[in-house]
This record gives C-alpha cells, structure tokens and sequence, in this order.
C-alpha cells in the first residue's frame, strides 16, 4: 500500500507533538483521526500544486488557460484547468453587479463616514492591491485578519452595525475589494509568526477526519486521495489557488459565495457540523489556502 | 444556531437606535444569514467536527471494528441495488463503477464483476461496515460502523454485490 509508510513512528510523533505544540487536543491515535498526511510547503506557495494535482501548467495565468482553452467542454480534461478558465472569461455574469452594489454602499456610507473607508484600506482610500496582502496579522488588534473580518470589524467600529462575515453585504464590499487587486498575485506574509501558527493550525485541520463519512479535507484534495478521480459526474480539484478565486459568484446557488461558506458546503456534503464564517477554524483554514495560493493571479470577478 | 440572527437583528436596531438618521439606516438583505440556522445540521453533531470549542470536537472517530457477520445473509439484491444508487443512502457510484449506473465515479474499483472476485459474504460484509478494517487510509465512507446504512441495508448490498457478473 503507498500510504503505509505514513503510519512509521516518526511521522506519528511529528504529527502528535505538533498538536501538543499547538495547544490542542492530542489525539489518541494519529492513523484514526487523521488521513494520511501530504506535506505543504509554504514557501513554495502555489508552486506546491506540482508535487498534489501537477494541473497548475495549465492554468496558473490567463497565458495558460488561452492555450489550454481546447480542453474546455472535455468531460475527461477540463477539471485540469481547475475552473480558473470561468473567472477569466470576458462575458458579464450576476457577480458583476455585486461588485456596482458594493462600489454604490461604499460611496453612501463613505460620504458621512470617511473613516469606514480609510479603516478598510489601513488608511488609505485607494485600495488597489491591498485584498493581495490578506490575510494578514494586525499587530493593533493583536490578531489575524482575514478580508472578511477587517469588512466587519470596519462596520462595527465606523458605521456601528454588524455585518458578519458570511452575510451578503459583508461578501458584497469583499468581492469588490479583491477586484482592485485584479492580476495581481496573492502575497500573504509567510514570514510572519502568527500567519505561519494559523498556517500550521490550518494545515492539521485539512487531515483531520470528521463527520458520519469520516472524511478530511485531503481524502477529496490530496494525491493520496481523489484528488483528479471523477466523483460522480465532477473531478476532483486541486486545493491550490483556490483562495484567489473567492469570494466567487457560485452559479449552482445563485449567489456571491465566501471562501468559508464553501468550507461550510463541504462540510454539510461530508455530514460533519458546518461553522459559521468567521470561526477560528474555517479562519485557519482559509490561511492555509492563501498560502497555498501565494503567487497565483486574483481574477477581476470570480465564478463557479 | 439561532443565536446570530439576533446578533444581527439587535446590531442593525441598535445602529438605527443610537444615532437615528445620522447613521447607516438600511443594510441590504442578508439573504446568507439563513445558512446558520438550518436545523438539519444538528444532526451532524453526533460525529465528530472540525470546531476547536463545540462539543462534536471532544468526540472521537469510531475505533476500527472488524465486524463479524452474524448468521445467514439473508440479503435481498433487488433491494441492495435500490440502497447501491440511492444518492441519499449509499451512493456508491460516486466512486464505483457497477452495471446499469450511470455517470459513476472513479474513486474506487470497479465493481460490476465483483460476484465474479470469489469474495465471501462474511469478508464483503465486514469491508462495508467498516472499510478501515483492511485500508486504515481508505477513503470510502464508514458505511456500518458511523451508522449511514442499516445492518440490513448493507446485508442487502453484499446480496446485490454477489450477484454482479
Ligand atoms: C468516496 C468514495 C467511495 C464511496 C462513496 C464508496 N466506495 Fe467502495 N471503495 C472506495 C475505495 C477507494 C475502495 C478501495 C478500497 C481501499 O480503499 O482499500 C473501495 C472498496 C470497496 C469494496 C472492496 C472491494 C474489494 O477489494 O473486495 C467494496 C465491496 C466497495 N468498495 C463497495 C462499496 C459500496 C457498496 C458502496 C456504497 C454503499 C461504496 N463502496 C461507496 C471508495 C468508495
């Protein structure tokens, strides 16, 4: 069996005192709750798609996906452009006009509270290339922000209402931050601690198994597990760039969708309990997947 | 689950009440609020969960379990075949492929000549009830042991699974 060697007693006690290191429940045994680890080198960022689904040549900028274009429609090939060729087409689509919504409220609300739009963009009012920069640790607040969380915080402390991450405004302002940062690639601060222990954090949660099916994230979107087999009718993606891509107008629910609410989708299809956005585990998760997106290009507007 | 709603609820009449017109009176419509409070998903907390704080985190997964089958089969294949393609129940062409299933995926073998493989009831059994009795690192669903599929759902399937030739 090719996975056997991931159960050798080194890489058990790896993964145990990592979990004490982390502060959290050590589990019993590592094979039980945890699939078989793939290792995620963060410096490597989506350059580390080439050691998990090795797709990334075909669409990892919109050079790769014009060559690559024959393979959309192709039932057996296409999954390989990693549905980064529908955020790039030119064609409007309903996401758009989440971006106009967003630009509207940001000019309403901006006119009688200025500093709304400044705590967004960490004082400044042009916000081009900023969404690129998240998540990022906010030395401040003493925490990690995500793009979503520094909206809601922003709206609670300037204009005094909640806007919770997962909420429709909050995605809406989200959506249309990450579109000045369009072309850009993602470039999260590995060199900072806090980053890299919610890394870290986020990387163990991706193995961990849950739910009636006992699935983790990996089982799906590691090369040790489906990752490239059809399930069903869909072939399974790679976790790589994904981050980029999100938030993500989903043309299946009709609507502009979080990074986190697509961890809650996942989940509810795995039958473990979905979190709300903004829990301190979809956030270390969505940290591990910026990181793995370091370097791959924002798309304008996305869709799935 | 509830909770939120009227976090939210309370934010905005507190935002209005506070400081009346000077302030954002309108907040467009939350339509994904309505994600957190579906009550189907409190059954999920039975196993364990990803959250660092709820009560599903402190339970463990199952322990592997090399179930023995008791007495005679008595499997019925017309059934197993129904509970095979119930996308609901086993949903087992998400990964397999088998006689008359359309679109199946590719997750696992391919077992539409499986009552041809010389498997015994007993060994068929035990691998759908819990697959990690064989492969610890597998990933199909822990059919038996997480409770997706009754005793006689799977007896049932492994009738069904013997009979494709
Ligand atoms: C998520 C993917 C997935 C689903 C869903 C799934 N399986 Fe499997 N199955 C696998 C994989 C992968 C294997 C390979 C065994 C291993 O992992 O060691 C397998 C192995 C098997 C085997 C063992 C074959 C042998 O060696 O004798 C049987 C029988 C089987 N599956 C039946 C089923 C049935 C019946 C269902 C539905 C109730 C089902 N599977 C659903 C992935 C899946």
């Amino acid at each position: 069996m090719k996975t056997k060697n991931m159960y050798s007693p080194a890489r058990l006690l790896a993964g145990l005192s990592m979990a004490a290191a982390l502060g959290m429940a050590v589990a019993a045994d590592e094979s039980l709750e945890y699939f078989p680890r793939t290792p995620i080198d963060p410096a490597k960022g989506v350059e580390g798609d080439m050691e998990w689904s090795g797709t990334l040549p075909f669409w990892r900028d919109d050079q790769a996906l014009a060559a690559n274009a024959k393979l959309i429609g192709d039932h057996h090939e296409e999954w390989k452009l990693n549905m980064k060729f529908i955020d790039h087409q030119d064609d409007m689509h309903p996401g758009t006009l989440d971006i106009d919504i967003a630009e509207k409220l940001l000019k309403d609300w901006g006119k009688k509270h200025p500093k709304f739009l400044t705590c967004l963009g960490e004082g400044k009012t042009d916000y081009t290339g900023l969404a690129a920069t998240y998540p990022k640790y906010d030395a401040n607040l003493g925490k990690v922000m995500t793009l979503e969380g520094r909206v809601q915080q922003c709206a609670q402390d300037e204009l005094f209402i909640n806007l919770p991450q997962g909420s429709l405004t909050n995605i809406r302002i989200t959506y249309y931050l990450k579109s000045k940062s369009a072309g850009m690639p993602v470039k999260v601060d590995i060199s900072s601690k806090p980053i890299m222990e919610a890394f870290k954090r986020g990387e163990d949660l991706f193995f961990k198994r849950a739910g009636q099916f006992g699935f983790s994230c990996a089982s799906c979107h590691a090369p040790n597990g489906l990752l490239g087999k059809k399930l069903r009718g869909q072939t399974l993606t790679t976790p790589f760039g994904d981050y980029a891509s999100y938030p993500a107008y989903l043309s299946g629910r009709g609507e502009l969708t979080s990074l986190q609410q697509r961890f809650r989708i996942c989940h509810v299809q795995m039958r473990t309990a979905p979190l709300r956005p903004g829990d301190p585990v979809y956030q270390d998760l969505e940290v591990l997947y910026a990181v793995m997106s370091n370097g791959a290009p924002i798309p304008g507007t996305s869709m799935r | 689950m509830k909770e939120i709603l009227v976090t939210f609820a309370l934010g905005a009449g507190i935002a209005v009440g506070l400081a009346g017109c000077e302030t954002v009176k309108s907040v467009p419509p939350n339509h994904s609020l309505v994600w957190f409070a579906d009550p189907q998903f409190d059954s999920f907390s039975k196993w364990t969960c990803m959250s660092y704080s709820a009560d599903c985190a402190k339970i463990p997964m199952p322990a592997i379990v090399k179930k023995e089958l008791a007495g005679p089969l008595n499997g019925d294949a017309a059934r197993g075949k129904a509970v095979f393609t119930d996308r609901g129940k086993g949903n087992c062409l998400a990964c397999h492929k088998m006689q008359d299933g359309t679109q199946p995926g590719e997750g696992g073998p391919d077992l539409s000549q499986y009552g041809t493989w010389g498997r015994a009831d007993g060994e068929v059994y035990a691998l759908l009830y819990d697959i990690r009795s064989r492969n610890p690192a597998s990933p199909m669903p822990l059919f038996g042991v997480n409770g997706i599929l009754t005793e006689q759902e799977i007896r049932d399937i492994v009738a069904f699974l013997q009979s494709a030739k």
